[in-house]
């Protein structure tokens, strides 16, 4: 077999990192000021989908190294506590690569309500470790709701996902 | 020799799952780490932050265009929904600011003519730079924003935010050409403030919540206080500009007494940042400027 060219490598590798940037986009998506600040705000955990996602189908192309990169990149990025995120989502990649399996070749219903475990103890998660650091009572209601707007907010982020799943990094 | 790369891959194969064990743990140890650094408010990591979003800005720009068009559109739907109700309120409003206007030009000429038989000194007049809003956070353990302006703007530190309605918190990193602004709402936002027309010093703390509280205040001055009651800043400390307007309380009960503020951010595309970079070349004592408390009535 002749050797890859130039442009097929560069291919492959824009393709074998299509997870990671998928990632990164959600990250950016998250702080788009677009309103959902108030009156109640509820910004669904774009990057959590998407660590979810590629960590039970292609936990090859999303290295725990670029999960906590992107963690770190999203909480420069809101404004919260540094490393809060990074720590979920390598969290929620640590758990999952040891439960993968169940998902594989089942049902979507079954992804989603494994991924609604995932997004309530990264939720709770969440708030504990606010509520613990700054020793204050964070209003409880706002955090319920990002946890259902999250849950809900799936089918649509994983219909994107599979799409480009399908697409660009099938192949890989 | 057909089963050698098997007996290398066996080799390998718990190597490296032990190696892959020991960089999850070190990650998961770094984030542990840059979560306490970040909790004790090392500058060092402001400055990395700051950095990292003055790089990234662009991104965000060009992100935050379609996103800005998207929301008009929605606005503008509905605004075309509600057209017939918004005609009859707006000619209701007008109305009533028709008499508020002769009110406030009445006062005026009464002010100037006190002015000069007084021989006031008026203080300057606020510069602002005007910044776009690039980002807001939007989880439900953050609320601050993004702008589109910097320390080559002028932007320093604690600098006030505010849109038409009023104060929507303060500038609280600055990189070099983008700042973040620290929402009221926040749960680090700590604002000396005051009700409009006593000189009672209290402090507006945000929980996150969409009510921030009032807090620091004596029992006796805390009885004082209702709801409608209007929130300004206060001149005390001399961290912000006095008389800006906050909000008005909604409650006072067993909650505490919790503000609802003026400004409505969530489709803000523009703050007004004020100028404080000039403060150094017009000094003004805030001691000698006096709280107005007529103040929009």
């Amino acid at each position: 077999m002749a050797q890859p060219s130039l442009w097929e490598r560069l291919d492959t590798r824009l393709r074998s990192i299509t997870p990671a940037l998928v990632t990164v986009v959600m990250a950016l998506v998250s702080v788009l000021p677009i309103g959902w600040q108030a009156p109640h705000p509820a910004v669904p955990a774009f990057t959590l989908m998407s660590v979810y996602y590629w960590t039970v189908y292609r936990p090859d192309l999303l290295p725990p190294v670029a999960v906590f990169v992107i963690g770190v990149f999203q909480d420069l990025l809101t404004g919260g506590l540094v490393g809060v995120t990074a720590l979920l989502l390598l969290a929620t990649h640590g758990v999952l690569l040891g439960q993968r399996k169940l998902f594989l070749g089942k049902p979507f219903w079954l992804a989603w309500i494994g991924f609604a475990l995932v997004a309530a103890a990264a939720g709770a998660a969440q708030y504990l470790i606010v509520a613990t650091l700054y020793w204050t009572l964070v209003p409880i209601g706002q955090a319920v709701m990002q946890a259902l707007t999250t849950v809900l907010a799936f089918p649509l982020l994983a219909w994107f996902f599979i799409r480009t799943h399908r697409r660009v990094v099938a192949r890989v | 020799m057909k089963n050698r790369p098997e007996a290398v891959f066996r080799l390998t194969a718990p190597l490296k799952l032990a190696v892959a064990r020991a960089a999850f743990t070190l990650l998961v140890a770094a984030s542990i780490g840059l979560i306490a650094l970040s909790r004790t408010d090392v500058p060092v990591l402001e400055r990395v932050r700051m950095a990292v979003i003055d790089i990234v800005a662009p991104l965000l720009e060009a992100a935050a265009q379609p996103a800005t068009a998207l929301q008009r559109f929605s606005t503008e739907v509905r605004d075309l929904l509600a057209l017939r109700q918004e005609n009859q309120r707006l000619r209701a409003e007008l109305e009533r600011l028709q008499q508020w206007q002769e009110a406030a030009m009445r006062l005026e000429a009464e002010n100037s003519s006190l002015r000069s038989s007084l021989n006031v000194s008026t203080p300057p007049a606020q510069r602002f730079v005007t910044a776009a809003v690039m980002a807001d956070s939007g989880g439900a353990f953050a609320r601050q924003m993004l702008i589109s302006a910097g320390s080559a703007q002028g932007i320093v530190r604690g600098a006030v935010a505010m849109v038409a309605d009023g104060l929507v918190g303060r500038v609280s990193e600055v990189g070099e050409r983008t700042a973040r602004v620290l929402l009221l709402t926040d749960l680090n936002s700590r604002l000396p403030v005051t009700i409009e027309g006593s000189r009672q010093p209290m402090i507006l703390a945000g929980d996150n919540g969409p009510l921030p509280r009032l807090t620091y205040l004596s029992p006796d001055a805390t009885q004082r206080i209702s709801p409608g009651d209007r929130v300004v800043t206060s001149p005390h400390g001399g961290a912000v500009p006095p008389g800006l307007v906050i909000g008005t309380v909604v409650e006072n009960g067993s909650r505490g007494i919790l503000v609802r503020p003026a400004a409505d951010w969530s489709t803000v595309e523009y703050v007004r940042v004020l100028d404080y970079g000039l403060r150094g070349i017009l000094p003004e004592s805030p001691q000698l400027t006096p709280t107005r408390g007529r103040r929009g009535g």
